[in-house]
């Protein structure tokens, strides 16, 4: 299994969670944004600006999830990769944790409150995409499904044709789309079953598995660093070994 | 140069988004505002169903309307009264009124009804105006197809 394919499955399994827990709780979904243009304009068509309002700021902070996101990571990836990696998880482990917090104390059901806690979500949500698309250079996008069914088909239709079929990078990339696909729609059914059970604990529950998603990043990092260092050394041994015979 | 601080500019959005929230819930006419008031059952029908393709709307008899209802929280009701409170109180001509807690969720599209903490039931908010409710929900107990209650707001 790939670095891409792993990244896909872990965050694909948390998306498809999150969406289908909000979906329970909230009665919106929160992990893809295009309903949410739909719903927009529809509203737009209505006249109705509070629902324009609301709608509008839950599509700004999907937005601004994933600029946060990819803000970080270009801007702290030279000092420490980890942490340009970490430091967008972390938040969106904030995020869950005031869900799961609020919900759980203090919730009362009013629409205020719904339409916050769906624009945390949101925001989360925009952070994963942003996180997961920047570090995997745009390979990887695991909040939502349209444009992942839209590329399995291509990819398919491409089996189709007997000089694609041998083609690596077309099986590879049939395998991290039905992986994204199959863990997304994983986390959907046991968000489904759970979130009729424990309710809001469903994002303690998603926090646990961000945090497994840190430990496995930490140990990428850790990996790669190795190997870089171990190349290093390789290189400036070659080169003084090279100077000495000249 | 001067160093690119992501702070400031993060703290400005959330400022600007908790604010238009809690200033739209003041100022504008918010779903449950709206909903606040006294309603009148104007009348049931079929919004899409199975049967009867040349024509998609179909008005319920009482009996049909009757038996759609018989398990539902709204059953014997003809007098929708949401309060402040989140109490429906619910009442038909002759019989004893009901009780029970309402909420919206979504973005207010969604009115959730509920019974003793036990009985949830969800109906889509199609239209809401100041005079006018429409709800949906889905039914398949005499016809597969969408049920509509239209209400007229009396107080």
């Amino acid at each position: 299994m790939t670095d891409n394919m792993k990244l896909g499955a872990l965050t694909g399994f948390t998306a498809g969670m999150v969406n289908v827990s909000s979906l329970i709780l909230f009665f919106s979904f929160t992990s893809n944004i295009t309903g949410h243009f739909a719903i927009l304009a529809d509203e737009i068509s209505k006249g109705k600006w509070t629902q324009i309002l609301v709608v509008f700021i839950w599509i700004f902070l999907y937005f601004a999830g994933s600029f946060l996101s990819n803000n970080i990571i270009i801007n702290a990836k030279t000092k420490n990769l980890f942490w340009a990696h970490v430091t967008p998880l972390l938040l969106e482990i904030v995020c869950f944790l005031i869900v799961g917090i609020y919900g759980n104390y203090f919730y009362e059901e009013t629409l205020v409150e719904t339409e916050l806690l769906t624009a945390l979500l949101l925001f989360s949500m925009g952070i994963q995409n942003g996180l997961t698309a920047s570090i995997s250079n745009f390979a990887v996008k695991s909040t939502h499904l349209t444009g992942l069914v839209t590329d399995l088909g291509i990819y398919l239709s491409m089996l189709t044709n007997k000089s694609h079929r041998k083609n690596p990078i077309v099986k590879e990339k049939l395998s991290l789309l039905s992986i994204i696909m199959i863990a997304y729609l994983s986390g959907g059914i046991l968000a489904g079953f759970v979130s009729h059970l424990v309710q809001f604990d469903v994002f303690y529950y998603i926090s646990l598995m961000m945090m497994t998603i840190i430990i496995w990043d930490y140990i990428f990092v850790k990996q790669h660093s190795k190997v870089n260092k171990i190349q290093v050394n390789v290189d400036s041994e070659f080169q003084t070994s090279g100077q000495l015979s000249a | 140069m001067r160093k690119y601080n992501i702070l400031f500019p993060a703290i400005l959005v959330f400022s600007t988004v908790l604010l238009s929230f809690f200033s739209l819930s003041k100022i504008a006419s918010r779903p449950e505002k709206l909903l606040i008031g006294k309603w009148k059952e104007v009348e049931w029908m079929y919004e899409k169903s199975d049967k009867n393709q040349a024509s998609n709307k179909i008005e319920l008899s009482d009996e049909i309307k009757n038996s759609i209802s018989k398990d539902l929280v709204i059953h014997c009701s003809e007098t929708w009264e949401f309060k402040n409170n989140a109490v429906l109180v619910l009442t038909k001509k002759g019989e004893k009124k009901h009780a029970i807690k309402w909420k919206l969720k979504g973005r207010g599209h969604i009115l959730k009804l509920r019974h003793n903490d036990s009985i949830k039931e969800y109906y889509q908010i199609k239209e809401l105006t100041k005079d006018r409710l429409v709800i949906h929900f889905e039914n398949d107990i005499h016809t597969r197809g969408i049920v509509r209650i239209e209400f007229k707001k009396i107080k």
